[in-house]
């Protein structure tokens, strides 16, 4: 059996301690790092919305005043997306899971990992201090021109937002280039594509999508601070929609870099659930390429009420409703896939099956809002509070739990409670759903997004108490989340190598892995290379 | 959605309402297939094992090709509704929606392409709307004390929108299309035919502090008794005006 061994240098040991999680440049602990980071911002994100639900509980609430209510939920919106679904995604699982899953000591360029990390955490802290300390940034994530030029938005809590921004997009791109290269460069012996894991798959797709899109959103967001400090007119002349363009070429692309990384957990997490393979896998990896092809050229369906004209809402309709195709196989696929199985119902396989019943509601109302007229009305009502929400909650955050469950035994090297985790998953499940079910009748009902307040006779109170009565459901969710981490903390049963009969390479090495992972860089033969060591080193189906 | 007062909102009612019913058939088809598949195959001993199917040519076949049926109905739908709603415009007869103030030669063409009883110039402020009525006395309104604008049933209107500062956008769900009101820029919204009432608009672009209040009531009565209306305003306009 052919295989490379390459010896461990053992002044490469890593330091322990404080000093061994700062100066680190190991992925493992950077990933960690990233985890932890995204999960404060998560719960902070998350407090912020349980204010806004509580002051929308009623009409006419006067918990927070507007200009307060509109900085909160810029900074919710802002925080979930860039200090928590992208970095713990991308830089937690990414930087934790994929140099592992291809066969690799590390990530092909260390240094710069542990460089992104810092510089995000950077963003984060910057974006963080100014809103703990005031003159915060209230134009909403969308920072639309000209309400955030410095005629409209003359706070300085825009311009720390703005440079917050700048700072976590470097990081990601950063970080999308040491995956590329990882990927393509360190795969260990006999990994050739069709045998790379579904999750690393996604992750490639994700960071062909940061390298394209997160520059564009950069450029834009120091147009927009020297437009604001130095006088110049990129957005303060003719060009209105120039702002949108720009913003939504990254904006569009950015729901596939939150959720394809989390369709790629669920890729990796059903088959192993289901003790089945990958139902039609090359077609998963078609359709997620397809999708990250096709995630560009559909911006403009945010702005077909900004006054494009007819031909080109024409063009952007059909691009918008074509991604439901590729996107539709990928369900069916994942069915398929536990069709015929062996379900083993634990809270990473919920957490799975939670993701494919919610994200099937955000994808199908994708399409019906991408029908123009029909979008003449739900644009920027409650409707698509509700649809990006069964996307980015239903889809993203179901994904995130279900890695999380999945992977916290190989990261931690204990077992969770799975009752506990079966308790966090029925709460958020029914809460995910109280929450943002009823929105979709809001919109429709006439309510817009972004406002801090409502009068008792718009017919919306009933609707607006259950969404609220669900956010805290949720919250209810996280803690019994949290007490389960506490509870691992305090396991003393350690876990197996391999406590779920898994595919990939990462359960084949010691719980948690040793400091570069592997003594002895393992040769694949097959997509299911675990399988393979189980039953005994061949594979008996490897090829059909 | 809220009950439709013109044939425009009418044709977005309608097209939502197919949009729906073929929504709703995906969904529960997918979500009834995932339940049964999760209670049927639940893992009965701790040795089962499952022939490992790889894949089926043939069914992932069928459903790249059925879904990609139904988005193309939905697409057709689309077009054919947005084609006719009114100042849309046809391929053949587009109308610019978007002008910058002042441009003559476009304002021509789109006071040419569709031929209106009244025009309404509609300014969006942080944080009211300011109504200019184009015809004889040139009434000027504001919502910012509750009135209402006043337009006349069964007539074909067009609204010119413009803004004094930020993006704001023109939202009365149940008289027609949404579109944003931009500043610098000139966009039309038409209101064909509508159906005497009241009805609520609300500013649906966050612009800044007060946007929740950015509200506007439409009032949509007869012709004669719009006509009385716009005398009297535009006398009590005169009157104040000659007394300053
Ligand atoms: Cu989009
Ligand atoms: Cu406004």
């Amino acid at each position: 059996m052919a295989s490379i061994s390459i010896p461990v240098r053992s002044q490469d040991k890593a330091k322990s301690g404080l000093l061994g999680w700062l100066a680190t440049v190991d992925h493992k602990k950077v990933g960690l790092m990233y985890m932890v980071m995204a999960f404060v911002f998560f719960i902070g994100s998350g407090l912020l919305a349980l204010i806004i639900r509580t002051q929308l509980a009623a009409p006419g609430m006067t918990l927070v005043d507007p200009n307060t209510y509109n900085q909160i939920f810029t900074m919710h919106g802002t925080g979930m997306i860039f200090l928590f679904t992208i970095p713990m995604l991308v830089g937690g699982f990414g930087n934790y899971f994929l140099p592992i899953m291809i066969g690799a000591r590390d990530v092909a360029f260390p240094r710069l990992n542990a460089f992104s990390f810092w510089i995000t955490l950077g963003a984060g802290l910057v974006m963080s201090i100014a809103f703990l300390v005031g003159d915060r940034s209230a134009a909403a994530w969308t920072a639309y021109v000209p309400l955030s030029t410095s005629t409209y938005s003359p706070q300085s809590g825009m311009d720390i937002w703005l440079l917050g921004l700048i700072l976590a997009g470097i990081g990601s791109t950063l970080g999308a280039v040491n995956f590329m290269v990882t990927i393509f460069t360190m795969r260990a012996p006999g990994m050739t594509a069709w045998r790379i894991p579904m999750f690393v798959w996604a992750m490639a797709t994700t960071a062909v999508m940061v390298l394209l899109a997160t520059p564009v959103l950069t450029a834009a967001l120091v147009m927009l601070v020297a437009d604001r400090n130095f006088s110049t007119q990129f957005f303060t002349t003719s060009n209105a929609r120039l702002w949108q363009h720009m913003f939504w070429f990254y904006s569009h692309p950015a729901v596939y870099i939150m959720v394809l990384p989390a369709m790629g957990v669920v890729s990796e997490v059903l088959p192993v659930f289901s003790r089945k393979p990958l139902f039609g896998a090359k077609a998963v990896v078609i359709s997620t390429a397809l999708i990250g092809i096709l995630g560009f050229t559909t911006w403009v369906h945010h702005m077909f009420v900004s006054g494009v004209s007819p031909a080109i809402e024409r063009f952007f309709i059909f691009t918008t409703m074509v991604i439901a195709v590729p996107t539709g196989v990928k369900m069916f696929n994942w069915i398929f896939t536990m069709w015929g199985g062996s379900l083993n119902l634990k809270t990473p396989l919920l957490m799975c099956i939670g993701f494919l019943s919610t994200f099937v509601i955000g994808g199908i109302t994708g399409v019906i809002q991408a029908a123009g007229p029909v979008d003449s009305y739900l644009h920027n009502s409650y409707w698509v509070v509700a649809h990006f929400h069964y996307v980015l909650f239903g889809g993203s955050v179901f994904g995130i739990f279900a890695g999380l469950y999945y992977w916290a035994p190989k990261m931690v090297g204990r077992m969770f409670d799975d009752k506990l985790g079966k308790l966090h998953f029925v709460l958020m499940f029914f809460g995910f759903n109280l929450t943002f079910f009823p929105m979709h009748i809001l919109g429709l009902e006439g309510m817009p997004r972004r406002i801090a307040t409502y009068a008792g006779d718009r017919g919306w109170a009933a609707g607006n108490l259950v969404a609220t009565i669900g956010a805290f459901t949720i919250a209810l969710s996280i803690l019994v989340f949290i007490i389960n981490l506490v509870k691992i903390a305090r396991s003393k049963e350690a876990a197996p190598a391999d406590p779920w009969e898994g595919n990939t390479l990462e359960w084949m090495i010691p719980s948690p892995p040793p400091e570069y992972n592997f003594a002895v860089i393992p040769t694949v033969q097959s997509d299911r290379p675990a399988l393979d060591a189980r039953n005994g080193g061949v594979t008996p189906a490897a090829h059909h | 959605m809220l009950p439709p007062a013109t044939p425009d909102a009418q044709l977005i009612k309608n097209l939502y309402d197919v949009v729906f019913v073929l929504a709703v058939v995906t969904f529960v088809l997918v979500e009834v297939l995932l339940l049964v598949t999760a209670v049927r195959f639940r893992r009965k001993s701790a040795t089962d094992s499952p022939v490992p199917v790889h894949g089926n040519n043939l069914a992932e076949l069928g459903w790249t090709i059925v879904p990609a049926i139904v988005v193309a109905i939905v697409f057709w739908l689309s077009i054919d509704t947005a084609g006719k709603l009114t100042g849309h415009g046809s391929s053949n007869a587009p109308i610019t929606r978007i002008h910058a103030i002042g441009d003559k030669v476009a304002e021509r063409r789109v006071n040419e392409s569709a031929a209106v009883d009244l025009v309404v110039e509609i300014t969006g402020r942080q944080w009211f709307w300011t109504y200019t009525y184009k015809t004889a006395g040139g009434l000027v309104a504001d919502s910012n004390d509750g009135k209402a604008l006043v337009l006349p049933a069964g007539k074909s209107i067009r609204l010119d929108l413009t803004s004094a500062d930020v993006i704001h956008a023109w939202w009365v769900p149940q008289l027609g299309p949404m579109l944003y009101v931009n500043p610098g820029e000139r966009t039309a919204i038409f209101i064909q035919d509508a159906q005497p009432g009241e009805y609520i608009g609300q500013c649906n672009f966050f612009c800044g502090v007060r946007h929740a209040y950015m509200l506007n009531n439409i009032k949509i009565v007869p012709q004669e008794e719009f006509n009385a209306w716009y005398k009297g305003s535009v006398a009590a306009q005169e009157t104040v005006v000659a007394s300053r």
